[in-house]
């Protein structure tokens, strides 16, 4: 796999623009000159995405000290490492929960889902992210199994770790978190849920408090930041308009204000109108247009950066919006997500008819809280990107049941054409 | 008294999962049938979505089949298959 991803790299290299220049130059500068300066007006906007540059910075920085210089190798490798490694949780995951031939199963849909082949050089916050709230959980498996001793603790620490790195990535890995919490209250005896839950929310917090003190001591000036950040509720604004997606008239209406509290209450005011605007129904057929928006799209939304770039080869006429075997390919990712989502609606409801009593809550809740995140979000097919290796845990465990039914279905035809 | 909040835990997690169901159910009909967003060909979509079906679980049945081998050789294949 990671042969096949690093040549499909090679041939896929862009020039990163927009958000991904801001993570991947800013980096690059980081290790250059000691600071990212350029991109400081940037951060001040968007510091959601300091974690992913910084992440890149501790690998470029590593490089760098090598002598190596092409730093998009550098990101390439990284990403197609830390897919990797989300591959092998993920077969790690069922192996420990199910069996050797769930494991191997989930490698076989890592093989057959074509975006694993290309995501490589897209090391954007999405791909980035994706191994850690897997790893998370795998971790969570882990200290369930273990008695209240010192390695309880190591596991907890480790588990705080990963998310507190994933999250400063991407923040959506917290449901994740919030999940496994959930299921710790619901599965685990109180004593242990709450001392895990208190040793990993203590080690997420001394994580972001370091990382805050650090940037904005050395890098960012903190009443700056305070007045030009975008508040989040500017994302829940956008995602109320259209399809609620991208809209560049809500970042002028956003900057429009210059004091950061008349801003923030502007725009609740706004989300309010737009709420009444729509009533219940409209709301509810808007929801359903988002939710179709975000999950109805098997690519991870890769063409938005692998299409810049002048010069195309026979890769992106499959990968890239433009290239003519594009339909083919975008139907194939469709068609797999579709099928894996199938799967894992199979297992949520062998769950409620058998009443299972070992039922494993954390990735349905976590796969659940995804979807009402961005239901509320700004609407993009790239941002459940970091949960497919969730829906695949899910996935693989719901096909036993799907096997079971259509053998129930064929049975029961069978005995009717018999009858007959 | 403890068997009682059990007893409710379980009772909200079944609710969940028929919740979740639902709604995942409604979001895949939503998908394949209302996708003005994407505009999949409906046909082609059915088509690739029964093959994936098919072939995922045809891959499933033949892996039961070599399961004692999958065991036995699991490492082998989980690190083959990385590199």
């Amino acid at each position: 796999m990671f042969i096949v991803q690093m040549s499909f790299g090679l041939f896929l290299r862009f020039k990163p623009d927009f958000d991904i220049e801001a993570v991947y130059q800013g980096a690059i500068e980081w290790v250059q000159t000691g600071t990212f300066a350029k991109y400081y007006d940037y951060y001040y906007h968007f510091p959601n995405n300091l974690g992913a540059m910084t992440f890149l910075h501790f690998f470029f920085s590593i490089a760098s000290f090598l002598g190596f210089e092409d730093y998009f190798l550098v990101g390439m490798i990284v990403n197609s490492i830390l897919s990797i490694l989300t591959m092998m949780v993920v077969s790690l995951i069922l192996k420990h929960i199910s069996g050797a031939k769930q494991a191997v199963f989930a490698l076989v849909i890592f093989a057959v889902y074509l975006p694993f082949y290309f995501i490589a050089p897209v090391f954007y916050t999405d791909s980035l992210s994706m191994l850690f709230p897997v790893l998370f959980y795998y971790l969570y498996l882990k200290l369930k199994d273990t008695s209240y001793n010192k390695k309880f603790f190591l596991i907890c620490i480790l588990m705080g770790l990963a998310a507190s790195i994933g999250m400063k990535i991407k923040f959506t890995v917290v449901i994740m978190v919030i999940a496994v919490a959930i299921d710790m209250f619901i599965n685990s005896n109180w004593k242990k849920a709450i001392s895990a839950n208190a040793v990993v929310c203590s080690v997420i917090l001394i994580c972001f408090a370091v990382f805050n003190v650090y940037i904005y001591s050395y890098h960012l000036d903190r009443e700056r930041a305070r007045q030009d950040n975008d508040p989040y509720v500017h994302w829940v604004m956008m995602g109320l308009k259209g399809s609620g997606g991208y809209n560049p008239d809500d970042y002028l209406f956003t900057r429009s204000f210059k004091d950061p509290d008349e801003r923030k209450a502007a725009i609740i005011q706004e989300i309010k109108r737009r709420i009444s605007e729509y009533g219940p129904d409209g709301m509810f057929k808007f929801l359903t247009k988002k939710s179709v928006k975000c999950f109805g799209d098997g690519t991870f939304g890769l063409d938005d950066f692998l299409a810049d770039r002048e010069d195309k080869n026979v890769l992106h006429s499959f990968v890239i919006s433009e290239g003519d075997k594009y339909e083919l390919y975008r139907h194939i990712c469709e068609a797999i997500l579709f099928t894996l989502m199938l799967f894992m609606v199979l297992l949520a409801l062998k769950y409620f008819f058998s009443k299972e009593k070992n039922i494993y809550l954390a990735p349905l809740v976590a796969v659940f809280g995804i979807f009402l995140f961005l239901l509320g979000w700004e609407a993009n097919r790239r941002y459940f990107t970091n949960f497919v290796p969730v829906i695949i845990v899910y996935a693989v465990l719901g096909i036993d049941y799907f096997q079971l039914l259509v053998k129930k279905f064929g049975t029961s035809v069978l005995k009717i054409a018999k009858k007959s | 008294m403890i068997s009682r909040i059990n007893n409710f835990k379980k009772f909200l997690v079944y609710m969940f999962c028929a919740f979740f169901s639902v709604c995942f159910s409604y979001l895949l009909v939503n998908i394949l049938f209302n996708n003005a967003e994407y505009n999949y060909k409906k046909l082609g979509l059915s088509f690739y979505i029964f093959a994936a079906v098919y072939l995922l679980t045809y891959a499933y049945i033949r892996l039961r089949k070599i399961e004692e081998f999958l065991t036995r050789h699991y490492k082998k294949i989980y690190y083959h298959f990385y590199v």
